[in-house]
């Protein structure tokens, strides 16, 4: 998603302390982004936060699939429960959608950090012959080329950004084949 | 036949066999060191993607977690 500078996945929302995969306790599996305000705003995500699943009308079953909007300040919360607001009448249902502070976010360990990108042979190997784990995990190259390969965006987003990914020719051979695949 | 050919046709049997064999080996292994991933010190990429060096210093932070 053009404005979308960096991501993370990791563990919110509960209680304990220093949550891991096998281990979630009360936490939930969460998305964390930091954007550009400039090229997008807070409510464009909250759009594809409602476009991108079926809001939940019954009660959770496990606190690791929830449907939850952290906020990291007033403007968000406001924007946020006006959101939900907007979407209950409109559904003409309640919602089991929270909405809580982002304090107590973990990031999820390294290996499901750009699980997609993870899995390709020359693309991950250059950026990580450029970064450390964090720098990779960190990388907006390396958050678009996972997009991408999650099988989102177009084909012409896709073409008119990679040549920003600073990838060799054999690196961007391999990338654009594994993106045709997941992108028609 | 002549009696006395046949070991030199059994040993020519032999030799051809072994030959197709390691042709074969060899095909194999030249697939499986194809299909090694690369190092990652011999990848070419050794300076930061554009789209890195241009990321904007301000943004915002938004999280969600989608059921």
């Amino acid at each position: 998603m053009p404005g979308v500078i960096r991501t993370r996945v990791g563990y919110a929302g509960g209680t304990t302390q220093n949550p891991t995969y096998h281990n979630l306790a009360d936490h939930s599996e969460t998305i964390q982004m930091d954007y550009d305000p400039e090229k997008l705003s807070y409510q464009d995500l909250l759009d594809v936060f409602w476009d991108s699943q079926s809001p939940p009308t019954y009660p959770p079953i496990s606190r690791q699939y929830m449907s939850i909007i952290f906020y990291h300040d007033a403007t968000q919360q406001r924007l946020a429960e006006e959101s939900l607001r907007k979407q209950e009448e409109k559904l003409g249902k309640k919602l089991y959608v929270e909405i809580l502070p982002d304090n107590t976010f973990y990031p999820a360990e390294d290996y499901h950090q750009k699980y997609r990108l993870r899995s390709t042979k020359l693309v991950k190997d250059e950026l990580l012959a450029v970064y450390d784990e964090q720098g990779f995990i960190n990388s907006t190259a390396a958050a678009r080329i996972n997009g991408y390969l999650g099988g989102y965006g177009t084909r012409a987003q896709y073409q008119r950004e990679a040549g920003s990914f600073g990838l060799s020719e054999a690196a961007r051979i391999e990338l654009d084949q594994l993106v045709a695949m997941w992108i028609k | 036949m002549n009696r006395r050919k046949w070991p030199w046709v059994f040993i020519g049997l032999i030799a051809a066999l072994t030959g197709a064999r390691l042709i074969l080996l060899n095909a194999a292994l030249k697939e499986k060191t194809d299909m090694q991933p690369r190092n990652a010190l011999d990848v070419e990429l050794k300076t930061v993607p554009p789209i890195d060096a241009a990321a904007p210093d301000k943004f915002e932070t938004a999280a969600f977690a989608m059921g």
